[in-house]
């Protein structure tokens, strides 16, 4: 499939945040690296969007500290994920050869 | 986490849309998010940015994207935040609580279709014609503002109509009549049927089955004789012939050709199974006279029924203006055709039947509360489960939510076995109606019933599971932790009070009433009608209207207005003629053993007035005594083998002069004598019809005869007290016969059609059956209204005492630990029985206390309707000793339970 460009961000943000990749900090990278504010339903939606598709997948991490707090999800980017990545950033590096601006 | 209450709120909203741990992750994030915000930018700002995820679509699409990734059995239910588990949780609870199931479902399984008779009965009646574009049929008449009847002597004004409304396509008339079908080998059988105009037939646009319909040329004076029939007849009399088209069949005396067949069910405007052409003309007839017409029409393409209505009031009052003498008290209606076929004034009483449904409604929710008060009761033994579930993180809503959906799983259960049952009543019923329904009623249960139903069950299940649900739910669950399941600190409010004291009255007045009408029934079984019926065929005699004007009676003197007779002297010639012809001819019949003619006949029901005794003062209140009348033929008790007790029976001499106010001669009966005279020497003794204040009382009838019991009250036969005045042949109609035959009274009908047609080809012999299964509507809705009335005493009996039951069960549950300290520091077992059953003896007593003063009401109104019974102190009393001693016995149990707590138990409960 052909990602969309949040969806391309949100994987994105995934594979640099690494094992600490759950919503609220995906959320934070997406604003601070790629200056992108979007809601917190917004993140969640993308997120399983991409899950259905297999271009992420999720597991649960037990609460960070250990006791009180609830489980969250942590998420990373699939084979057929980074795939679909370097596909979207060939096809956008195809398109800018040649173009110059005016 | 917390967060200011407005928040808090939006916070346990988004967590109710968000299901499942990720949505749960997903609102912790939001809400940590909001507390940035709100550090940065304040609470105002913060509460909006919140509340804006509200209209954020992506978090709507969440919502749907996290439903759809709950396992199949937490899934919701179309969207109501239940899911299958609650529907199968529900289910078993219902099957570990049998005797709480037991009496909710026969509760609600009866009340909800009761519920809805009206509503029902309205859609039934009113149902639109199974035709094309039906709800554009309409009927057309006049109303009579001076007497409020219709008056549909309207030929006149049909034509006129005809002519000069534009609001219409179409406008037909009808007349029906009885019609004697004679078939070739010369058999006589009824059939009811129609003189309908060829418009008629456009306007139902029903295509016939074979022929043609009937028309315009079809009704010039001097036309061939043709008729339409139906299908039924077409099956029943003419043997389903294919070439039926063409054949002529005897209609009466005169032959008539077949022209046309239509289709399986139509049978307009009534019940209907042949139409011949309308020929009347108003040239024929004075304006305000001629026959009965039924008017209908069909509204023209973009008119509404109050165009229409606008229009006719126009020319209504045009004409009104003209003609004062005619058409000064006549106002032009319209309205659907299924309600001006009922025949009321107004048509259908909507208003009435609506208010009908209102307070059945409320008597619904009686129910429904006490069945609330039960699920409560049960409720309280589930605190600790409650307790539980609220401190593994299930919200309130969400145990609100499994209760209401334990709620709803009974009554819909129960809403779907009253709606079977109800359909199969409905059908008997249907069948048990005497009197010819309508072809378009079918008071079968349709769709909008079933719809109706199933919303008024969801309502029973918030009134008995919702209410309840806050009730548990809303105080003292973190209590109920400590000690489990010991105490809820839940509490039966005074809106359970109030429906137990309320139950317990509508018991103790259901129980007055159907004491009293079983008392009735009863006492009714022994009296023996001096008459057998079982021998005795009994049948209707009558004859079509031809060419005599109105045969509508319109006497002003309550003897003919109670018993109508031939107003036109060349029909009741006629009438005279066939009677007197009969009589002769069945009088020298083998096996007749006499014939009886009356306005009415033993075993039907009779119509009913007031009368007072001379010499009588009973004060200005008096309203008379209610009696039953008949009129009947001087013969009528010679015919019928009834010895005449006291006096004498009727002879010609009482026939002398007019029909009225000369004739003063009347026969009573035993009941008569006993319940209105006292049992004093009725000969001689004379009577009169009670009449409102103003108008001019009656001529007084002299007593000469007193008979026997000759079954003039179905429902109480024991209090038939009645009258009889005398009527010479020819006098009435139509007219019902009694044959006494002896055995087998329904072999003799076909030999009867034959005579009737020897002696005139239009007598018909209607309705011919058994005397003792004589056509009695009232009887009929007698049975049923009884047989509902004693449902609701059981099920009001039943509810009240499990309403006591569970009282009692949850105050000895509640108080466990109090009365266990009491028996430790050594009270009496008294005071502890006291302490228990104060408060449902309380309210069982204010119960019965108002349910006295109900019944005393409906002792009065059942007097007043003459409906004989103990004496009311005895009965009250009957009553509210068998109420208190069911009251008791539902205490019983749990009364003992609590006098067997030990203190060791009960304090380490607590």
């Amino acid at each position: 499939m052909s990602l969309g460009e949040l969806q391309q961000l949100a994987m994105l943000a995934v594979a640099r945040l690494g094992p600490g990749a759950y919503g609220a900090a995906i959320q934070d990278e997406l604003a601070e690296v790629a200056g992108r504010q979007v809601s917190v339903p917004t993140v969640y939606v993308t997120l399983i969007r991409l899950e259905e598709h297999g271009l992420v997948r999720s597991t649960e991490e037990p609460p960070p500290d250990g006791r009180g707090g609830r489980a969250r999800r942590v998420f990373e980017v699939t084979p057929s994920g980074w795939g679909a990545l370097h596909e979207a950033r060939a096809a956008s590096d195809r398109m800018w050869r040649g173009v110059a601006q005016p | 986490m917390s967060t200011p209450d407005g928040v808090g709120r939006l916070s346990r909203l988004f967590r109710r849309l968000l299901p499942g741990d990720l949505g749960a992750e997903v609102c912790d994030t939001m809400d940590r998010r909001h507390e940035e915000r709100r550090a940065r930018h304040g609470a105002a700002a913060a509460w909006v940015s919140h509340a804006a995820h509200l209209l954020n679509p992506h978090t709507w699409f969440l919502a749907i994207l996290l439903r759809r990734r709950q396992p199949t059995s937490r899934r919701s239910l179309f969207g109501l935040g239940f899911s299958w588990l609650d529907v199968k949780l529900g289910l078993r609870m219902l099957h570990r609580s049998p005797g709480l199931t037991v009496v909710a479902v026969l509760a609600l399984s009866i009340g909800i279709p009761a519920s809805l008779i009206p509503i029902h009965g309205i859609d039934a009646m009113g149902a639109p014609l199974p035709f094309d574009e039906a709800d554009r049929i309409v009927g057309i008449r006049n109303r009579d503002v001076a007497t409020r009847r219709p008056d549909r002597r309207s030929l006149h004004d049909f034509f006129g109509w005809r002519r000069e409304l534009t609001t219409f396509e179409a406008i037909g008339a009808a007349r029906t009549d009885p019609y004697n079908v004679i078939s070739e080998d010369g058999r006589a059988a009824p059939g009811r049927g129609a003189e309908m105009s060829a418009s008629g037939f456009r306007i139902l646009r029903v295509p016939p089955l074979m022929g043609r319909h009937l028309l315009e040329s079809d009704e010039v004076p001097g036309a061939p004789d043709v008729v339409v029939i139906s299908h039924e007849l077409w099956q029943s009399r003419l043997a389903g012939d294919s070439d039926v088209l063409g054949k002529t069949v005897e209609i009466g005396p005169k032959p008539h050709e077949v022209v046309g067949v239509m289709p399986e069910g139509f049978l307009f405007p009534w019940r209907d199974h042949l139409w011949l052409p309308l020929r009347y003309r108003p040239t024929d007839f004075a304006p305000g006279t001629g026959p009965d017409l039924t008017v209908f029409g069909r509204l023209a393409d973009g008119v509404s029924i109050d165009d229409a209505r606008a229009e006719l009031e126009t020319i209504g009052a045009r004409l009104a203006g003209a003609y004062p003498a005619t058409h000064g008290q006549l106002r032009p209606q319209v309205m659907g055709y299924t309600e001006m076929a009922w025949g009321r004034s107004d048509g259908l009483d909507r208003a009435g039947m609506y208010l009908t449904q209102l307070v059945a409604l409320a008597l619904l929710m009686i129910v429904c509360g006490n069945v609330g008060t039960l699920i409560l009761a049960r409720t309280a033994s589930r605190s600790g489960e409650i307790a539980v579930r609220t401190a593994l993180g299930a919200s309130r809503s969400r145990i609100v939510s499994q209760l209401f959906l334990e709620a709803l799983v009974l009554a819909l259960g129960s809403a779907g076995l009253g709606l079977f049952v109800a359909d199969f009543i409905a059908a008997r019923f249907q069948e048990a109606m005497p009197l010819e329904a309508p072809f378009w009623l079918d008071l079968g249960v349709k769709p909008r019933t079933v719809a109706v139903a199933l919303s008024v069950a969801a309502l029973c299940a918030v009134v008995a599971g919702v209410l309840p649900a806050l009730r548990a739910t809303g105080r003292g669950v973190g209590v109920s932790l400590q000690g489990v399941a010991a105490r809820s600190g839940m509490r039966f409010g005074r809106a359970s009070t109030f429906l137990i004291v309320a139950e317990v009255a509508m018991a103790v007045g259901f129980l007055t009433m159907g004491g009293t009408l079983t008392y009735a029934l009863l006492e009714s079984g022994p009296v023996v009608s001096e008459i057998d019926p079982d021998e005795y065929l009994m049948m209707e005699l009558s004859i079509p209207w031809t060419d005599h004007g109105a045969t509508e009676d319109r006497f002003e003197s309550m003897y003919l207005r109670a018993f109508g007779a031939p107003a036109v002297p060349a029909f009741r010639e006629r009438v005279t003629a066939v009677v007197t012809g009969l009589q002769d001819r069945l009088s020298g019949e083998p096996g007749v053993r006499g014939v009886a003619m009356g306005s009415r006949l033993p075993e039907m029901e009779h119509r009913g007035g007031r009368v007072e005794v001379d010499g009588e003062n009973l004060g200005d209140g008096f309203e008379g005594h209610h009696v039953r009348l008949a009129t009947v033929d001087i013969g009528f008790f010679d015919g019928l083998g009834a010895d005449v007790l006291v006096g004498r029976g009727f002879d010609t001499r009482d026939l002398a002069g007019a029909p009225g106010e000369s004739r003063s001669a009347v026969v009573v009966n035993t009941a008569f004598v006993e319940h209105v005279l006292g049992g004093r020497n009725p000969i001689g003794r004379r009577v009169r019809y009670v009449v409102p204040t103003g108008r001019d009382p009656g001529p007084w009838y002299e007593i000469v005869g007193v008979v026997g019991h000759l079954g003039m009250n179905a429902l109480a036969p024991a209090r038939d007290e009645g009258m009889y005045h005398p009527a010479a042949a020819g006098e009435l109609y139509p007219v019902w016969m009694a044959i006494r035959l002896g055995e087998d009274p329904l072999a003799f009908v076909p030999r009867l059609r034959r005579i009737a047609s020897e002696v005139d080809p239009e007598a018909m012999i209607q309705y011919p059956q058994v005397l003792s299964d004589a056509p009695n509507i009232d009887k009929t809705v007698n049975l049923y209204s009884y047989l509902l009335l004693l449902f609701l005493c059981g099920i009001t009996l039943l509810l009240s005492a499990a309403g006591l039951y569970a009282l009692m069960s949850f105050t000895v549950s509640q108080r466990t630990r109090e009365i266990g300290i009491r028996t430790a520091l050594g009270a009496r077992p008294e005071r502890i029985l006291i302490a228990i059953a104060r408060r449902a003896f309380l309210q069982l007593v204010t119960g019965i206390a108002a349910g006295v003063a109900v019944g005393v009401g409906l002792l009065y109104s059942l007097r007043h309707a003459n409906i004989p019974g103990p004496d009311p102190a005895l009965t009250l009393a009957a009553c509210s000793a068998f109420m208190l001693l069911v009251g008791m016995t539902a205490c019983l149990e749990p009364t003992l339970r609590g006098l067997r707590i030990q203190p060791v138990e009960a304090l380490r409960e607590g």
